[in-house]
């Protein structure tokens, strides 16, 4: 394999129809009000705007909403990369029925983002909410992860 | 060597199964041709270019499973070899003896290879009560039943069936609603994800390059059963490794395109580790189990090519056969064109050798395999196998028919009784003739005509 130089700045509109196609969707953070007051878990480093939300702190079982940080975005495949570290807990993006994910950089494909680096931490690639077919292969989203995955741009 | 256990499960299959089996197939199928045609600019040179990377594997795979325990040695998960399945089972319960309570839930996220050893029944003879989490296999598990499918364990069943089970199970009020039903699910296994203190997965890849687990999934039990329990056991096949994680992109967009007709599946989890010492959350041990049983055997011999499965499942969507029997017909944990080859190769030909000839030959499954197994090939040389070790009856008698063919007379006397030979007792025996049609000829005979010609 020819070894290219990542494409990291990836194009944002083509990230928001994939997030739709999967049942995501891109977010802008004024938006975010509709969260206002709910039970949740969040990144430490996002505890100024969980106040700005009025958002009650809960544990990983109990929360209503999830609020994440991504290392980067995927463009071609619609996904957030997410790496555990002490700032989150793994389970605060998959327990929540909600997982709202910001993200400042997007990489254009799967193979930037690899050549890019993934992170040296355990990390999930997360490409919209939990999913699945296996009753008479019809979809039904929210199976055990969250069933909505909202995705925020960072300024 | 015949085939009547596939045709009696085929002809004891229910109706409503048979319709399932097809239409989720034919489903499939469809959205396969289309994901990998968006994924890939040249479909045919992505294949090429993932069977060579895992002969590569194969080639060198001694070298990439030392270097794939050094490197996951040194983040912390514990490596561990188990020739056979009662060994891979007994390193299992060992862990559960030394961190589990007897009776301890043990959340099973979906593996082929922990239904390969029969994991479940060991957990349970040692009084551990292993859970599976992902939903079909959760159906199957509380049914008393076996996958169907690699991909899709309960393929085979209908939300009648599930339904029923639920209710039984009470897991709720009755609904046939498949979204109401997930839900009931999803609130029983949250509870099992709570208070399992070891999840057990498989593997989809291990990459020797940096020693860490990948895991893709849709449903989301997966992550929970690696990362809520205090301990995370991976039991996976030695040829689950990959090189480096450059390789990652081809094999997850093949992968995820092959299975499901996804770009990319919901989940792709790259397991680091034990959790550190200021993370909140993540299993305390990781521990990776390799599991030989019979394939270092198969590395040796002529169906070697077998080893570069990822378990897509997508030889068994397209194949004729597998799409009239079902996965339960093969008799085994590996069902359809991909099962028919690797059971035998794994347990002997002697025992499961006759799914050989649950097959048309007609390539669909080499057609659409992402790692280009020569699967027709190899079910040519299963059935030649089993007719030179003198295995079963054979369909053909070659040798009434090589006595007619060799004299002259004979085979005259039978060409002039052709016409009426359905009507006689058949010389080439009873079975072989009751499903055949005898071909009839127009016209003339070749004979005549030279006569007339001449």
């Amino acid at each position: 394999m020819a070894v290219q130089k990542p494409v990291v700045d990836g194009d944002w509109e083509l990230l928001r129809i994939r997030l739709e196609s999967l049942g995501a969707e891109l977010r802008t953070i004024e938006s975010l009000e509709e969260i206002r007051g709910r039970r949740a878990i969040w990144d430490t480093r996002l505890a100024d705007l969980a106040i700005d939300l009025g958002l009650i702190a809960a544990g990983v079982w109990d929360a209503e909403v999830g609020l994440s940080i991504a290392e980067f975005a995927i463009g071609e495949t619609g996904s957030v990369v997410l790496a555990a570290g002490p700032e989150s807990a793994r389970l605060g993006s998959l327990a929540p029925p909600l997982n709202v994910v910001f993200v400042r950089r997007l990489v254009a494909t799967l193979e930037d983002a690899f050549a890019l680096g993934m992170p040296a931490a355990t990390t999930v690639i997360v490409t919209g909410p939990s999913r699945t077919a296996d009753i008479e292969g019809i979809l039904v989203r929210g199976v055990h992860g969250p069933g909505a995955v909202w995705v925020v741009r960072e300024p | 060597m015949s085939v009547p256990k596939v045709e009696a499960f085929a002809r004891a299959l229910r109706g409503e199964v048979v319709t399932s089996v097809r239409t989720a197939s034919a489903a499939k199928v469809a959205s396969r041709v289309s994901t990998l045609g968006e994924a890939f600019d040249d479909i045919e040179s992505a294949r090429t270019e993932a069977a060579r990377i895992k002969d590569e594997v194969l080639d060198r795979l001694r070298d990439l499973l030392l270097e794939f325990e050094a490197r996951a040695t040194a983040r912390r998960i514990q490596v561990h070899w188990a020739s056979d399945a009662a060994e891979a089972n007994r390193v299992v319960l060992e862990i559960c003896r030394r961190v589990a309570e007897p009776g301890a839930i043990v959340a099973k996220a979906k593996s082929m290879a922990t239904e390969e050893i029969g994991l479940n029944s060991a957990l349970e003879g040692a009084g551990f009560r292993p859970i599976e989490t992902d939903l079909g296999e959760y159906v199957v598990q509380i049914d008393g039943d076996h996958p169907s499918h690699i991909v899709t364990p309960i393929i085979h069943k209908n939300r009648v069936d599930v339904a029923r089970s639920f209710v039984r199970e009470g897991l709720g009020p009755y609904t046939e609603d498949p979204a109401e039903l997930t839900m009931q699910a999803r609130a029983k296994l949250r509870d099992v994800f709570r208070q399992a203190s070891v999840g057990v997965s498989g593997a989809n890849f291990l990459i020797a390059e940096t020693g860490r687990i990948v895991l893709v999934e849709n449903e989301g039990n997966n992550r929970f059963s690696t990362t809520a329990p205090r301990v995370h056991i991976a039991v996976a096949g030695i040829e689950k490794l990959l090189p480096s994680e450059r390789e990652l992109p081809l094999f997850l967009k093949l992968l995820a395109g092959s299975a499901t007709g996804q770009r990319l599946t919901t989940y792709v989890h790259l397991i680091s580790g034990p959790r550190e010492a200021n993370d909140p959350d993540g299993p305390e041990e990781v521990h990776v189990i390799f599991l030989d049983n019979g394939r270092t055997r198969v590395l040796e011999g002529r169906y070697r090519e077998i080893l570069r499965c990822i378990r897509c499942g997508a030889c068994l969507n397209v194949c004729p056969v597998y799409r009239q029997v079902s996965g339960h017909a093969y008799r085994h944990v590996y069902s359809g064109p991909i099962g028919a080859v690797l059971a035998p190769a794994l347990e002997g030909i002697d025992a499961i050798g006759d799914l050989a000839k649950a097959s048309t030959l007609c390539g669909a499954c080499e057609e659409v395999c992402p790692v280009k197994i020569p699967i027709p090939r190899m079910l040519l040389e299963l059935r030649d196998e089993a007719a030179r070790a003198g295995l079963g009856k054979r369909d053909i008698p070659w040798k009434r028919f090589a006595t007619l063919a060799g004299s002259e007379l004979l085979w005259r006397a039978g060409l002039t009784l052709l016409p009426i030979a359905r009507k006689l007792p058949s010389a080439l025996g009873r079975e072989w003739a009751q499903k055949r049609e005898m071909p009839m000829r127009e016209g003339r005979s070749f004979r005549e005509w030279w006569r007339e010609r001449s």
